[in-house]
């Protein structure tokens, strides 16, 4: 039985033991304090957050639609004052929630959902009845000014969602527009105070674990998104750094993690990593790639390309601290190893393949690579009898082997004799095992 | 409560109301004191014109001769110094980089140039109705004919280069009037 369900068994079955008079009132606090089952209730009682979170949002979307429904058959004076209305409501629900005593993560979660959609109703129905056009790209980066002190003030992971959820779009939509999307770095970056004081209270809640989910993916698209790519190629380093640094952040900065659920950046980080080098192990990556492509013209930003190599080094920097940090507690997990040096292994390629005639050496570098990724996972899952681990190896080669076999750009020959000893290689180590086993059992 | 933590928050709500009152002050005064022009619209593309709640407006002073040596780019912001008639009618626009020192202007941004033109979007584009009506309107556009299109105007208020969308009219009425008759 895992500890997870073991601790949701005692929960379920104290209060009965108590009834039963099995256990007195002392025992079952003692019970209680000793397997930390405050700690784990709250953790897991998501529902009525959620409620709450939902009733938040069906509420002021619905006082949006009966206000914009009748609205224009109010005069214009009434239409200006009654913009004010989601606004002001949203703030003294804020005021009310403030004033509790009682810390309810729900009520706080809604004040604070309904101070950030009540300030954009608010501002969007004043530049309607001006007919203002503004830009949503201004208007976005409005509303996430005044959701940052929400954040904190209200220490709300919901409005911390909506935050993220706007600047990725106000980022998006500046590169679309030709302009940059730069300005996504630093307003994410003064919110992460707020996940290192969720983080602080406890690791393991639900909210910091929303936010988690929601920063590395936000944060994995945004790169893509703000990158100016004036030199092709750098974004090969940059998602590998990123990658291998989520999954060692999972391991190193929450420890205690147990379960699928409860490790999210090593989860997202290892399979991100094993997608991206499946896109890697084509050529068509490798294919004019570095300074001796520099692009300088059509939409391009000079500012913003600067960006480009600061979130390179940055990203690189990280993941190599988590490298040193691994080695240092001479770990010998080979998986880790694999993720732990990819960052490195990008690198190299990326070094190979500025000249044409060494991008396949980068490209056939990165096979073996995952091939090694997916052979040490189909081992480990099989010696330690984890099914997740298993599968996720062999879905790995498979895809790898797909994707080779389907791969136009190689030889008839050079495949057939890859495949032919990539088959060798199985057997030999399949034989090897065998013998393993058998010394181990005698 | 805390104190420190109330008055963050009461801080937190002025700030969030003034955004909305600077607007509605600023608005305001332009349409007060400003003065008024008025732009001929002109056709925009039908499937664009009435887009939901909003009309999309297009006029016929949104270009400007381009005599080469400015370079203008896609996007870039400019300023449109204004040219009216004795109707107060803009009959022509003279584009700048810098802000004019005097005249009625209004900042634009440039869509593109071409065979010696130059085309930009003026800062009111649009005109909010309510969704029911714009149905009505289109199809009440559509059936005008071409010199009634020409009576088809914006007013407009300018103040110091910002701009104020007063109404939209087509044969002297309003266009929200218009329709319903």
């Amino acid at each position: 039985m895992s500890k997870r369900r073991f601790l949701e068994t005692l929960s379920d079955e104290l209060p009965g033991l108590l009834k039963a008079g099995v256990l007195n009132e002392e025992s079952v606090q003692n019970l209680r304090l000793h397997y930390g089952l405050e700690r784990f209730e709250r953790r897991t009682s998501r529902l009525p957050l959620l409620l709450s979170i939902l009733g938040t949002l069906l509420i002021g979307t619905g006082i949006i639609l009966v206000l914009g429904r009748n609205w224009y058959e109010f005069s214009k004076p009434a239409r200006t004052v009654l913009s004010f209305l989601p606004l002001v409501v949203a703030q003294g629900f804020a005021f009310f929630a403030g004033t509790r005593r009682v810390d309810a993560a729900g009520l706080r979660e809604s004040a604070a959902g309904f101070l950030v959609l009540g300030f954009a109703a608010s501002f969007s129905l004043v530049t309607q009845t001006y007919h203002l056009v503004g830009d949503l790209k201004d208007f976005l980066f409005i509303c996430a000014i005044f959701n940052l002190p929400v954040i904190y003030l209200f220490q709300s992971s919901f409005a911390a969602a909506l935050y993220m959820v706007a600047l990725l779009w106000m980022a998006s939509l500046g590169q679309l527009e030709g302009r940059h999307g730069i300005l996504f770095w630093p307003f994410f970056v003064a919110a992460v105070p707020f996940a290192v004081s969720l983080y602080r209270k406890d690791a393991y809640s639900i909210a910091l674990g929303w936010v988690c989910r929601l920063s590395y993916v936000t944060v994995a698209i945004a790169a893509g998104v703000t990158l100016e790519k004036n030199v092709p190629g750098l974004w090969i380093i940059l998602y590998a750094s990123l990658f291998s640094f989520f999954y060692f952040a999972g391991k190193f900065w929450f420890p205690e993690a147990q379960g699928f659920w409860q490790r999210p950046f090593q989860n997202f980080g290892a399979a991100g990593l094993c997608v991206f080098l499946w896109l890697l192990s084509f050529t068509w990556p490798w294919e004019s790639i570095g300074w001796s492509y520099y692009r300088n013209w059509g939409k391009y930003d000079p500012v913003a390309g600067v960006l480009d190599y600061v979130l390179l080094i940055v990203f690189f920097l990280a993941a190599m601290a988590m490298l040193r940090h691994w080695m240092k507690r001479k770990e010998t997990d080979i998986f880790e190893g694999l993720v732990a040096f990819a960052p490195l292994l990008t690198l190299t390629g990326f070094l190979f393949a500025q000249h044409p005639a060494l991008k396949l050496v980068s490209m056939t570098a990165v096979n073996f690579y995952l091939l090694a990724i997916s052979t040490v996972l189909m081992t480990a899952g099989a010696e330690s009898r984890q099914l997740g681990k298993l599968n996720a190896g062999i879905f790995l080669f498979g895809a790898l082997l797909a994707a080779r076999f389907m791969d136009l750009e190689i030889s008839y020959l050079l495949r057939g004799l890859l495949f032919i000893l990539l088959g060798v290689g199985f057997l030999v180590a399949n034989l090897k095992y065998s013998h393993r086993k058998k010394e181990t059992a005698s | 409560m805390k104190p420190a933590y109330r008055m963050f928050l009461i801080a937190l709500f002025a700030v969030q109301l003034s955004v909305p009152v600077l607007v509605i002050t600023t608005q305001e005064r332009i349409l007060k004191d400003g003065k008024l022009v008025k732009f001929i619209t002109k056709p925009v593309d039908p499937g664009d014109f009435f887009r939901g709640r909003y009309v999309r407006l297009g006029f016929e002073s949104d270009e400007a001769p381009d005599d080469g040596t400015q370079h203008w780019s896609p996007r870039e912001k400019a300023f449109a110094l204004l040219e009216t008639d004795a109707e107060g009618i803009v009959r022509r626009s003279v584009l700048s980089r810098r802000r004019p020192a005097s005249g009625l202007y209004v900042p634009v941004n440039i869509r593109y140039a071409y065979d010696g033109k130059v085309f930009f979007n003026y800062p009111f584009l649009r005109y909010y109705m309510e969704e029911s009506m714009a149905p009505k309107a289109e199809e009440v556009y559509r059936r005008l004919s071409a010199s009634e299109l020409k009576q088809a105007m914006a007013s407009v208020r300018i103040l110091n280069g910002r701009s104020a969308l007063e109404n939209v009219w087509i044969e002297g009425k309003p266009i929200i009037e218009y329709i319903k008759n």
